[in-house]
């Protein structure tokens, strides 16, 4: 029996999120409640799939380099994440497959609980294995949604204007740069 | 007349009270467009308004608007101090409420004048005053706004009234009118006669068949004549009026030329604008994913994927190999424990031992191997030790230390997303980059937007000074002229020809009235005759009284004008003014170089002057027939001037004795600064109109209008 | 010089009205003068002036008219 590949393992999973989240910021911003993210242009919405916000979550409590435990009712999205990016290229969105792979090799990097050596002993499943990266995957995107919560409290404009979420990491990036290199501007 | 005062109490863009007081020379009021020069006008006209009561509530400033309070009310007034015979004043005013649901109601409208007897100061209705001092067909030749509405004589009924007020003999309409209507006394005992002659003629029966061939070839001439003065009349109103769309054509000519260029302007820079926000995109959302911007933080990350990558499989390695190292020295102990070193296993070879095992007999110590013995099972057991050692090594089935290699997943993993680090290395310069091309593209976008927003205010300075022209017809100002210009023609031919026959008939007529008269002759009617013959010439006699009293008053009007043309036009050339009667009871004003050459085209600064000059012959008049001398008051009247013409203007005419008043927006320089070396040159008083700062140009609520004396 | 005067005083210096009637413009100055002349053309273009001057209705008209034909009747040559 050919054994499966973590990741492949990892991306049949459904990350879950704090339910709260879908009414304040997953309706916001995505079409997350209907529509494909084809779509999403006409309705007005920001990004199309709900897991895209997520992502951007996920990346946001990364860089920060803060995990924040889910409280309370969670739930899901319509699709694992082996699909995520999978997008058919029309005329205003392109694919992004590759992302996928970047954020699990960050969530080995991350989770310390894991022991690779248990793991490659056998002593513990790829499934728990996997169970311990899903749990720093939801704690980092945990603390993202928190923090853009946050930011719509002082100013609830302030992921309209195009800039809006770009700023974000742009200013979280440059604090995880050291001093000596070089400074991005603020936009 | 002399205004002394004017208030103007939160009409428009004056808030609050504004107090001017005038001196009885030249004053000037400098204000960019859209700084307050037209609503002092209007206020003015507002407050001359005897037709009606108006309270539009659209009048008040809605910067007072915004300041009232639930039921709180505010008053909205104009008011002039004039001398006229001793101090008077008229105002007119009414009141504006807030109510409940931010509504604007108004009430209590109130005209008042009041005027001084002795030391006594008499209340008087507004109106009545007005009119008394300063009537509406005076204050038609004293108040012009704008430069297009100098002509005085664009209103068909300022000839007449000219000539009623001012020239040598008034009265002469109910004498005489030429219309067949028989207004006129003359026109009316004319034909009275004439009837009574006709009849008289039929009665006698000594020539009635003559009589009746000539009076009723007489009659058919008479309506042909009426029928061919009726199509003179419409035919010389149809020349005219194109003419008139000509001239305005022509004059635009240039402003359609200008107005083309605009247009094409405008189309370009569109073009230009729409090309370079094709290339913005600033999707940036969008970006993060699809482009994996948000990925530029990632380095650090990966880097410590990649260590832990590594520090998984150097562990592993080295549990590897102690396992290993472990394992063979379980090995080599369980050799030890058995003391005996055994001969390797290809000694002796595999044909020896078979032939040995077949002999039962060990040829290696000569002794007797029976089958079942324990030298013939050791035997065996060796040649089975051959065997199985010549076999390919099996997998031990014991299990392994580690079971998986998700470590070659990992390291592949490593592997192919190394490949990528570079570009991922480089995002926050790519995102730099990006957001900097499309805000130089916004700015470029920006500028342009800029250039078109000049570009529409031109185009619409253009057509406000193409009053009564469109932009289509002014486009279309090729097509039009080549259509007007035939349809004039043909009229102005077939006046060519009507007055060619009206001649005729007239001859013809004549021909057959003498005929007529001469069968009167020694007849009973002769007495008819001659009574119709004597009131036919006393007609004429009024007619050409008229036209010569008209034509002298034209003359002194001209004669006037030329003198304050020549005042106005110094170092200029300026031709000689004419006052030319048109067939259809007014005049128009026209230019004549010394060779009597009409000047067709004049420049509009040229007209202004011209205007200008024959206005000031009007008040000129005015002052003469009333022994009382009115003020004029010009909105904008320059705007074609030069600005050393503009200068030069103001001085001559504040050398002109009269109380001139005039708004401009002159002076200023491109960024709306008073230019002072110019004003410095001036000799008058001078005010500054201008918008309070600050104010929003988007919320009428914050404009207001300032007065600023400049000059004394 | 009233307006009646000045007006009187161009329409008899018509041309074709002052030949064919054969009187001296100069002599009648006013209306009042004219009134009084013998020529019955200056009287009737005094009359005409001075009647519709009071009154420049057009129900005037046909009095004043009245006025003058008879006039005229009883001493046109």
């Amino acid at each position: 029996m050919v054994k499966e590949n973590i990741y492949d393992v990892w991306a049949k999973r459904n990350p879950q999120f704090e339910t709260r989240f879908e009414e304040t910021l997953l309706r916001q911003y995505t079409e997350y409640g209907g529509g494909s993210v084809e779509s999403m242009s006409s309705k007005g919405k920001i990004f199309g799939a709900g897991y895209e916000l997520y992502i951007y979550a996920f990346f946001v409590g990364l860089y920060s380099n803060k995990q924040q435990e889910l409280i309370g009712e969670t739930k899901g999205f319509g699709q694992p994440i082996q699909f995520w990016g999978n997008l058919d290229s029309k005329k205003f969105r392109k694919a992004y497959p590759r992302l996928r792979e970047y954020i699990f090799t960050a969530l080995v990097a991350k989770t310390d609980d894991l022991d690779l050596i248990a793991l490659e002993k056998g002593e513990i499943t790829d499934r728990k294995a996997v169970d311990y990266l899903i749990n720093t995957m939801e704690q980092y995107a945990n603390f993202g949604f928190h923090r853009i919560e946050e930011k719509i409290k002082g100013n609830p404009n302030y992921f309209y204007k195009n800039t809006g979420f770009l700023d974000i990491v742009l200013d979280l990036v440059k604090t995880n740069y050291n001093p000596e290199s070089e400074i991005i501007e603020d936009l | 007349m002399i205004i002394k005062e004017i208030t103007i109490e939160n009409f428009r863009s004056y808030y609050g009270i504004n107090t001017i007081k005038f001196n009885d020379g030249l004053m000037i009021f400098i204000g960019d467009n859209g700084d307050g020069k037209t609503t002092f006008f209007e206020a003015l006209e507002w407050l001359f308004d005897t037709s009606r009561q108006n309270m539009d509530s659209r009048l008040i400033s809605e910067k007072k608007i915004s300041e009232l309070i639930e039921f709180e009310s505010e008053i909205i007034s104009v008011s002039m101090t004039f001398e006229h015979d001793g101090e008077k004043i008229i105002e007119k005013s009414f009141a504006f409420t807030k109510s409940a649901n931010n509504e604007i109601k108004t009430s209590d409208f109130q005209f008042k004048g009041f005027e001084n007897e002795g030391s006594e100061r008499l209340p008087i209705q507004g109106g009545r005053l007005l009119d008394r001092c300063f009537e509406a067909a005076i204050r038609k030749y004293c108040l012009f706004k704008g430069e297009e509405n100098l002509n005085v004589f664009n209103n068909p009924d300022a000839l007449n009234y000219l000539i009623e007020t001012f020239s040598n003999i008034r009265q002469f309409e109910p004498y005489y009118t030429g219309e067949d209507n028989n207004q006129g006394f003359t026109d009316f005992a004319e034909y009275q006669s004439r009837k009574a002659f006709e009849k008289a003629m039929k009665s006698d029966k000594q020539n009635s068949q003559q009589e009746k061939e000539i009076s009723s070839k007489l009659d058919s001439l008479r309506r042909k004549q009426s029928d061919i003065k009726q199509r003179l009349r419409s035919n010389r109103e149809n020349a005219t009026n194109y003419s008139t769309k000509l001239n305005k054509i022509e004059n635009s000519k240039e402003a359609s030329e200008l107005l083309r260029d605009i247009n094409d302007r405008l189309k370009s820079f569109n073009d230009k604008k729409n090309q370079i926000e094709k290339h913005i995109n600033e999707d940036y959302s969008i970006n993060l994913l699809d482009d994996m911007w948000i990925l530029c933080g990632f380095s650090n990350v990966f880097e410590e994927f990649q260590q832990k990558v590594s520090t998984f499989s150097k562990t592993k390695r080295k549990l590897e190999r102690e396992e290993d190292k472990l394992k063979g020295k379980q090995e080599l102990a369980k050799e030890i424990a058995e003391g005996i070193i055994p001969l390797s296993p290809n000694v002796p070879d595999k044909i020896s031992m078979l032939e040995m095992i077949k002999d039962e007999f060990c040829k290696v110590c000569g002794r007797e191997a029976e089958e079942g013995s324990e030298a013939y099972k050791f035997m065996v057991n060796k040649l089975d030790d051959l065997i199985k050692s010549q076999q390919p090594i099996e997998k031990n089935e014991e299990k392994p230390l580690f079971p998986n290699n998700f470590l070659k997943e990992l390291e592949q993993k490593s592997n192919n997303l190394e490949y990528n680090q570079n570009e991922i290395n480089s995002l926050i310069n790519t995102i730099r980059d990006t957001i900097e091309f499309n805000e130089a593209r916004r700015s470029d976008a920006n500028k342009i937007q800029e250039s078109i927003e000049i570009e529409e205010e031109n185009k619409k300075k253009i057509l406000s000074q193409n009053d009564g022209l469109t932009e289509e017809q002014l486009q279309n100002a090729y097509e039009n002229i080549k259509n007007w210009w035939d349809y004039r023609s043909q009229a102005e031919k077939q006046v060519v020809l009507l007055e060619k026959e009206e001649n005729e008939i007239e001859k013809e007529l004549e021909k057959y009235q003498e005929q007529y008269n001469n069968l009167a002759k020694g007849s009973v009617a002769d007495t008819s005759r001659k009574i119709h013959s004597a009131l036919e010439k006393i007609k004429n006699a009024f007619k050409n009284a008229k036209d010569k009293n008209t034509l002298d008053f034209l003359k002194h009007l001209e004669d006037k004008a030329n003198q304050y043309l020549v005042r106005l036009n110094v170092d200029g050339f300026y031709g000689i003014i004419r006052i030319i009667k048109t067939p259809d009871g007014s005049a128009r004003i026209a230019l004549q170089d010394k060779n009597d050459t009409l000047i067709s085209s004049p420049n509009q600064a040229l007209k202004t002057t011209m205007f200008m000059s024959v206005l000031f012959a009007v008040s000129d008049l005015t002052a003469l027939k009333r022994e009382n001398d009115y003020p004029l008051l010009f909105d904008a009247p320059t705007s074609s001037f030069s600005p050393q013409k503009e200068s030069d203007f103001f001085n001559i005419i504040s050398d002109i004795n009269k109380q001139c008043i005039i708004f401009t927006k002159s002076f200023l320089t491109e960024s709306g600064v008073l230019d002072n070396k110019k004003i410095e040159a001036l000799n008058c008083t001078i005010y500054r109109i201008e918008k309070q700062r600050p104010f929003n140009n988007l919320d009428i609520s914050t404009i207001q209008t300032k007065l600023t004396l400049i000059k004394d | 010089m009233n307006n009646k005067d000045k007006m009187l005083q161009l329409v008899l210096s018509d041309d074709k009205l002052r030949s064919f009637y054969e009187y001296n413009v100069e002599e009648f100055t006013t209306v009042k003068i004219a009134l009084d002349s013998d020529n019955p053309i200056v009287v009737a273009v005094a009359k005409i002036i001075d009647s519709i001057a009071r009154n420049s209705d057009k129900v005037n008209f046909k009095e004043t008219y009245n006025e003058v034909i008879n006039y005229l009747n009883q001493n046109i040559l």
